[in-house]
């Protein structure tokens, strides 16, 4: 099957105007290697993922449990903390924390996060709920698996950010052709979301070559969405409203100035 | 105020450089998180281009905890202040609508909707006596909209300036009006001296009937002494808060802070709300109010009075006198938190002879009661407890 094609599916990495949810049904199981997927299987997964009113063909690759539900009112005792002095007019301080008790199970949840008492009473109640569904399941728990998944994107994230740096120091080392030879290329692909798991080619095809053509192949088809990251990491540590910077630059794009750690 | 200690100083710095500023309005550590964590929000959504290690980011947040610092509200600064479901404006000139008052404005709301659920729809009319920003009002109104088709909110204020972001709020809330069927209008009047536009409004000027004509006049009057107003009110609200709005009368100083509780008994007579309900200052103001109360009708502390039935849980409810009277704490829809509650009893006080249920947990902060036509009209015949 033609690379246009297999790329218009999603199953070549790249997924240019396929919803993500289509595009992940369209993917067959493992596939033998150098054999694309017949043109048939795919017609039909296709009319099943457009034309199903069923969801579950559309369902995210990573599915999570569904947010806990909140305890029902009665097994609840909000308590009231008491503020100091006379209070009423002639004092103005917001006193808006809001302190759960569940009965049954005695965890007790507090929640001052924002300036309305009505809001803090929601997200006190969505905190008790998370705790007592990690209490009831355990490693099941919605929180539980969103944090493994969070943690494994940024750990490959984390590893991709050191192989590169440690490739760019041994180039740099070795001569200085190769880092300008990067910064030329402006490839514009999507972002590659797979976190690596899915990589071009498959690896018999890759087995054959010397490893030196192998690191070339990789730096010349360097996705720019990794260095996007790389940079955002950099450049966007300090503070979580960074204005967008241009993607292009790369690494070099954003540099945190010495006077800005000023007091 | 006790002086701060140095270590809260080092500790503040640790946090961020803003957070000494503000060390100095809030005086405990937990506070000047909460409040840097809601300045800076507030600082990030008014300009989100600029990164928080930007320059003009920064220097906004100079600005602001350096105003904090000197003892601002909070809510001056920021500009709202969240009131139940509501976001009500504040301005320098008006009072900032407290807790408290969020807390008992609700539980009102819950009483009320009961009623209305429970009996036939009636006109529900509602008069909120020194509204200020209005947020009593707003909050009734737009609790109450829901369930019921003919209702009518009147604020009332001396103010021109609290008139004005009364109305402000009305908008910025985005509460739908039904000419006719659904209203919630602000006046300006003096209560003590009502115009005879405000008297038509109030219904003050008809000829005195049986039939009520409000079912609810709520009141947050001004009711700091000018005593207290020296001791026990913190800087910010002393330095920055109007006078007018705490201190009754506050251009002389000899005015007795339970002046606008005895006006409001008095204009009871003729508007015969079913229900008022007035904040006071504590357990001394609120007891004075109950003995105003029985003064203004004298049967209650008539002999009928003690042989009079109990309801449930402790309550009064005197079939022949048809009046509930009761003390509400800072928050009245819990139990209390101490030993009252081993006993399952409700707390009482006795006024004059005759049992008054304190309802709630915390300081004492409102009186409410209930008049005698609301018996009459709904014809209670069983003891719900409920006024």
């Amino acid at each position: 099957m033609p690379l246009l094609l297999r790329r218009a599916f999603g199953l070549a990495g790249h997924s240019n105007g396929v919803p993500k949810a289509v595009a992940s049904s369209l993917r067959t199981g493992p596939r033998s290697p150098g054999s694309p997927p017949s043109t048939t299987t795919l017609m039909t997964r296709i009319s099943t993922a457009f034309f199903t009113s069923s969801p579950t063909c559309c369902l995210k690759r990573n599915q999570m449990p569904p947010r806990p539900k909140h305890p029902p009112e009665a097994d609840i005792e909000e308590s009231f903390l008491k503020g100091s002095g006379p209070g009423g007019q002639k004092i103005n301080k917001t006193n808006s924390a809001v302190q759960l008790k569940h009965i049954p199970t005695g965890i007790v949840v507090k929640c001052q996060e924002t300036r309305s008492r009505e809001q803090n009473r929601k997200i006190a109640r969505d905190l008790l709920a998370a705790k007592l569904d990690i209490l009831a399941n355990g490693d099941q728990s919605r929180t539980v698996i969103v944090g493994n998944v969070k943690k494994k994107r940024s750990d490959s994230a984390a590893k991709k950010s050191r192989r590169k740096y440690k490739k760019l120091a041994e180039e740099k080392e070795g001569g200085q052709q190769q880092p300008k030879e990067k910064e030329e290329q402006n490839e514009e692909d999507d972002d590659d979301r797979t976190g690596g798991l899915i990589t071009e080619g498959s690896f018999e095809e890759r087995e054959g070559k010397p490893f030196i053509e192998l690191m070339e192949e990789e730096a010349i088809s360097k996705k720019p969405s990794e260095m996007r990251n790389v940079g955002k990491g950099g450049g966007g540590g300090g503070g979580g409203k960074a204005a967008d910077h241009d993607d292009d630059d790369g690494t070099g794009g954003f540099t945190p100035t010495r006077k800005d750690s000023r007091i | 105020m006790p002086r701060l200690q140095p270590s809260l100083f080092w500790r503040a710095r640790r946090i961020s450089p803003f957070a000494t500023f503000l060390l100095r309005a809030c005086r405990d550590l937990q506070s000047v998180k909460n409040e840097l964590r809601w300045i800076s929000e507030h600082v990030s959504q008014a300009a989100p281009a600029f990164s928080p290690r930007s320059f003009p980011y920064k220097t906004r947040m100079w600005q602001l905890c350096e105003r904090r610092a000197r003892g601002e509200p909070l809510q001056y600064i920021l500009g709202t202040q969240p009131f139940g479901e509501l976001d009500i404006r504040c301005r320098p000139g008006v009072l900032i609508p407290r807790w408290e008052t969020e807390a008992y404005t609700l539980e009102l709301s819950r009483i009320l909707i009961d009623e209305i659920s429970s009996e036939k729809k009636q006109p529900m009319r509602i008069l909120d006596v020194c509204s200020g920003t209005g947020c009593i009002a707003l909050q009734l109104y737009s609790q109450l909209q829901p369930s019921c088709p003919s209702l009518h909110v009147r604020g009332l204020d001396i103010s021109q300036e609290a008139i004005s972001l009364a109305r402000e709020n009305v908008v910025h809330n985005a509460l739908v009006q039904n000419p006719g069927k659904q209203t919630i209008r602000f006046l300006h009047g003096n209560i003590f001296n009502p115009s005879d536009a405000v008297r038509d409004a109030l219904y003050l000027s008809q000829q005195s009937d049986d039939t009520a004509k409000w079912d609810l006049i709520i009141s947050n009057p001004p009711y700091v002494s000018n005593r207290s107003f020296s001791r026990d009110t913190t800087r910010s609200v002393r330095n920055f808060e109007p006078k007018l709005a705490l201190v009754p009368n506050h251009t002389h100083n000899d005015t007795s802070e339970d002046i606008f509780y005895a006006r409001l008994l008095d204009l009871s007579k003729t508007l015969r709300p079913k229900r008022m309900l007035f904040e006071v200052a504590g357990m001394e103001q609120a007891l004075r109010v109950v003995r105003m109360i029985f003064l203004q009708q004298p049967s209650l502390s008539s002999p009928a009075m003690r042989t009079s039935e109990k309801g449930e849980a402790g309550k009064e409810l005197h079939r022949d006198l048809y009046t509930v009277v009761q003390i509400w704490r800072d928050d009245p829809s819990v139990q209390q938190q101490h030993a009252a509650r081993e006993s399952e009893k409700d707390e009482v006080v006795t006024v004059e002879g005759r049992e008054i249920t304190v309802k709630g947990d915390g300081k004492v902060r409102s009186v409410y009661f209930v008049g005698g036509d609301s018996f009459n009209q709904f014809g209670w015949s069983s003891v719900t407890g409920r006024g």
